[in-house]
């Protein structure tokens, strides 16, 4: 809580800040237009974009978006820490898409971080190997926290296919979650990233083999116990029906 | 009512840069992006523009540092400026802490400032904020076309006409050579943060 007696303090204090931050003399602008971000800040269009899957989620939008993300992965291809960060988002990206406002309410939050510390880590040059690795190991705890909530949620509504889940997990990996700090920390630092891409990150590719059977055989499960629950509905409704005779 | 995050220590500011269409509310943040991206250490956003005119918004954060032990973050925003924006203009001014109202100088917009305003108090009574209450600065900008023979309207006549009754700390202005800018934005910031320092004693 703010003190009263700090009040003058703070003001004077503010008052220098401003004062410093916004003195005029001996500033030049950064450009003549101001408009040329790309070339001092490689992910301004991104923010762009992902201000506006904030504001709207709309076809042109998300091609965009997973476009600008190839782009800045050609660009950041031997930047591994970079690098994953983007394939998070493309992840993400093609959740949305797919999704689009049914997507899980927490997707956009997580998007937002995972581009709020992409942009830290991309920003701050003086940030070392390890203070990057935390960031993006915090991040990828939040993704992996949230396939696992979505895995859930479908799980709970009883959906039979997987229809919009190109970036969830159908099994419910309570290990791999537990293990995924840890795991990103060993690979940053031994793998090339296309291989922990591979490994850590849901795309929209094809899943592992095992994941779709998996997924089968939930389906058929969840199948069985409809079919089954229809099959009693309609036992009582025929139990009902008879004594009405 | 600003972000304050007690256990961090860090204050979020929303200060929102109102007024009539083509009125220089973009060109406000373009200058203090220009000026100071440097020394800030920010980027400015525009999101979704058509031609040069903002549809949905411009964003430009920075964080001006620990004060009195907060971490004071500010959030410029603008609002596109035309009639038919309305919806827009209120999503941005949900939370907001501050405003600055860019008014136009020029004659012919006379009647556009005066609806805008009006615009503005309609807009925060739907988020139940007085335009009388919230930390407000005016500025009478495009001062510099006067040198190129367009019809002014006279300091007083936008006084009488929009800050009658508020009586708000006003700047004339031109955003586009940068006169008063930043002395509209650093006053803005010290009355935002005055109030939100209020709220927490």
């Amino acid at each position: 809580m703010v003190d009263s007696k700090n009040f003058d303090t703070m003001a004077s204090e503010l008052e220098n800040r401003l004062d410093d931050l916004f003195a005029e003399n001996d500033v030049p602008a950064i450009d003549g237009q101001g408009r040329n971000l790309k070339a001092h800040y490689p992910l301004a269009e991104l923010k762009n974009l992902i201000l506006s899957i904030d504001w709207e989620i709309t076809d042109q939008v998300l091609d965009n978006f997973l476009s600008q993300l190839k782009e800045l992965r050609l660009t950041y291809k031997n930047d591994k820490i970079v690098s994953t960060f983007l394939q998070i988002l493309n992840s993400l990206g093609n959740y949305i898409k797919t999704n689009r406002a049914k997507a899980h309410p927490k997707t956009f939050k997580i998007l937002n971080s995972v581009f709020s510390s992409l942009d830290k880590v991309v920003l701050s040059g003086d940030l070392s190997e390890n203070a990057k690795k935390k960031i993006l190991r915090t991040e990828m705890v939040r993704y992996q926290e949230l396939r696992d909530q979505i895995a859930k949620s479908k799980t709970a509504a009883g959906q039979p296919k997987k229809k919009a889940g190109p970036a969830v997990p159908a099994q419910p990996k309570a290990k791999a979650r537990q293990a995924a700090p840890e795991v990103v920390e060993t690979k940053l630092s031994e793998q090339p990233a296309a291989a922990v891409q591979k490994e850590l990150i849901l795309t929209d590719e094809q899943p592992p083999a095992t994941a779709a059977v998996e997924t089968l055989a939930q389906a058929v499960a969840e199948i069985k116990r409809y079919i089954h629950t229809e099959i009693n509905a309609l036992k009582q409704e025929i139990q009902t029906l008879r004594k009405q005779k | 009512m600003a972000f304050v995050n007690l256990k961090n220590k860090e204050i979020q500011v929303k200060i929102v840069y109102y007024g009539p269409g083509r009125g220089g509310k973009t060109s406000n943040l373009e200058y203090i992006y220009r000026k100071f991206a440097k020394r800030i250490n920010t980027e400015m956003v525009t999101v979704k523009t058509h031609g040069d005119r903002t549809l949905f918004f411009d964003f430009l954060p920075f964080d001006i540092g620990i004060i009195n032990g907060y971490d004071v973050k500010i959030q410029l925003y603008t609002v596109p400026g035309q009639v038919k924006y309305n919806a827009t203009r209120r999503l941005v001014l949900r939370g907001v802490d501050g405003i600055v109202f860019v008014a136009d100088a020029m004659a012919v917009r006379r009647e556009k400032n005066i609806l805008s305003l009006k615009n503005l108090q309609e807009n925060l009574a739907a988020y139940k904020k007085s335009i009388f209450k919230i930390p407000f600065v005016m500025q009478y900008n495009k001062m510099d076309l006067k040198e190129q023979g367009i019809p002014l309207l006279s300091i007083e006549t936008l006084e009488r006409d929009l800050n009658s009754q508020l009586k708000t700390p006003s700047f004339p202005a031109s955003a586009v050579l940068g006169n008063n800018v930043v002395a509209t934005l650093k006053r803005i910031i010290s009355l935002t943060v005055a109030s939100i320092r209020n709220d927490l004693i």
